[in-house]
């Protein structure tokens, strides 16, 4: 316990010392929001790992691995592939140059410019903000369980602890210190990761022993899709993939790297970074063979850390896992409070601020967001664990088709964006809340499999063409606007 | 059968994460190449 403490305490320690030194670089709200867009390759790329990949994915996708075996590799593929691998080629750039020529700082903030849609830009904000809260809710409830698990600390103290040191980095050191911190928690994690991969298929005697047992236990643990079936394989794979093209949280990255030039180094960096995503799953299943009696398969990762690693290694991956959370945690806030001051109350409802009246509001405002995240993870209502497990689906769902397109094709309507976002959500909605609803009914097997995700973004995707075939584009001058200065990469 | 007994349908995850960094590699070093010709490259 000494050491458990020892390390988290100097681990703690480090990341306030972030914030305090950042709070000097931090001097106007686009020094909040964006760190000034002045964030180099190495820290833009591995803070976009940290913010990804969250306790809820190292502890989570430890429980898939343990639940449904080898197959669930496939979901770590996805995650480089598609969510980072991908979305840092086909958005990055575009990001970079449009929001600098529409001088936006938040995600409703490129909808409201690139679109001239007022609308686009409230429900973009609501949506995003009220989920993303949900979001912080189940982040934090990771880490505490972590606590609880491996420090035998109560649930309350781990929600306190993790919760105060990353509101105090975050209002005083805003943006910068949110991707500074980050950085220093994707090396931790990683190293973490590596460490209880490399020492758990040890224990088990290697990976062709560790499938040879699995077989053994059932050959559905090895094959792909396996016990798990096509329908939430896939579906799962998509959403923690191709979700991360609508979620603020990672797509600020690209509006504050430094420059274009960046980018190519940073594709590099982060595609190798955030290969460790295959690593929960991998360690998920050795826990499949090393620690079959668990209650639930949450404690998969947990129980294995415990069994393979000493008390300094136990210590690491526990710092891993809450700066996985904390990173993931601190991200969304800014992006709450920059989203919430700026579309909401200065462009949404038409208060002017002035530059130290609008920092000073964004401080107030992520401490708030950061409070009720809080108070809500100390005891969290039924409906809201409920929802945390698709909010990604529902922000997704309001925002990559809009953004995707908006970057790619001219022609697309500002009405067909709006009318995409809502009823993107609204089929999400309903096609998650459908097996609790008594009077509808039951759907086939195979299809029930399908998450909201695959519904919202495939109705998205239809209202969008569609929409737009029939409408009208947005105002030239905010085509215009967009486009400026995008040479080479004009459509 | 592929490495460490594994069916290819799982093996193939492997196979797609070693694409997927030769992808990056690939596409920054064209990029490198293509931004000689682009005068607003790391302009801003």
């Amino acid at each position: 316990m000494m050491i458990y403490t020892l390390v988290l305490v100097v681990y703690l320690g480090i990341l306030a010392a972030i914030g305090i030194v950042m709070s000097r670089r931090s001097r106007n709200a686009g020094d909040f929001a964006l760190g000034g867009r002045s964030v180099g390759p190495w820290v833009t790329a591995l803070s976009f790992v940290a913010a990804y990949y969250s306790s809820v994915v190292i502890i989570g996708g430890g429980a898939f691995g343990w639940k449904f075996g080898l197959a669930t590799l496939w979901v770590g593929a996805g995650n480089v592939l598609i969510g980072t691998t991908l979305a840092w080629i086909v958005l990055g750039r575009r990001i970079r140059r449009f929001t600098e020529n529409l001088d936006a700082m938040t995600l409703p903030g490129f909808f409201a410019g690139r679109y001239g849609s007022a609308e686009a830009r409230i429900f973009s904000a609501a949506v995003t903000a009220l989920f993303l809260i949900i979001y912080n809710v189940s982040v934090l409830k990771g880490m505490a369980n972590t606590f609880e698990v491996l420090m035998d600390l109560p649930y309350w103290s781990g929600v306190v602890i993790s919760g105060v040191v990353i509101l105090f980095y975050t209002a005083v050191g805003g943006y910068l210190a949110v991707v500074w911190t980050s950085f220093v928690q994707a090396l931790v994690m990683i190293a973490a990761l590596i460490l209880l991969t490399y020492m758990s298929l040890q224990k088990v005697g290697g990976m062709t022993a560790l499938v040879d047992r699995l077989n053994t236990i059932d050959p559905g643990l090895v094959n792909t899709p396996g016990v798990w079936g096509w329908a939430g394989l896939f579906s799962f794979t998509m959403i923690v993939s191709l979700g991360t093209w609508g979620m603020p949280q990672l797509l600020v990255r690209f509006y504050s790297i430094k420059n274009d030039k960046m980018l190519r180094l940073g594709t590099v960096i982060v595609t190798i970074g955030a290969s460790v995503a295959m690593l929960p799953y991998l360690t998920g299943a050795v826990a499949r063979v090393l620690v079959p009696e668990i209650d639930s398969p949450d404690q998969a990762i947990p129980a294995l850390t415990a069994l393979v690693l000493n008390d300094w290694g136990g210590a690491l991956f526990l710092a891993g896992v809450v700066a996985a959370g904390m990173s993931t945690f601190a991200g969304v806030l800014i992006i709450i409070s920059s989203s919430m001051v700026r579309d909401v109350w200065i462009n949404g409802l038409g208060r002017q601020l002035t530059p130290a009246a609008e920092l000073k509001a964004n401080r107030i405002m992520s401490v708030a967001v950061g409070v009720i995240s809080l108070l809500i993870a100390l005891r969290p209502p039924a409906l809201v664990l409920v929802l945390t497990a698709f909010s990604w689906a529902v922000i997704a769902s309001t925002n990559l088709w809009p953004l995707l397109f908006g970057l790619y094709w001219k022609r697309t309507s500002p009405r067909a964006t709006l009318w995409s976002m809502i009823l993107g959500v609204t089929a999400a909605l309903v096609w998650q809340a459908w097996p609790r609803i008594a009077w509808l009914p039951e759907l086939p097997t195979g299809v029930a499999g399908i998450h909201g995700f695959v519904v919202g973004t495939t109705v998205g995707l239809v209202v969008i063409v569609v929409g737009t075939l029939v409408g009208r584009p947005a105002p030239a001058k905010n085509i215009t606007q967009a486009w400026t200065g995008a040479t080479g990469i004009d459509s | 059968m592929a490495p460490f007994h594994l069916p290819w349908s799982t093996f193939a995850a492997f196979l797609v994460l070693g694409a997927t960094i030769a992808l990056a590699l690939i596409w920054a070093a064209i990029d490198k190449v293509r931004s000689g010709s682009d005068p607003k490259e790391g302009a801003e």
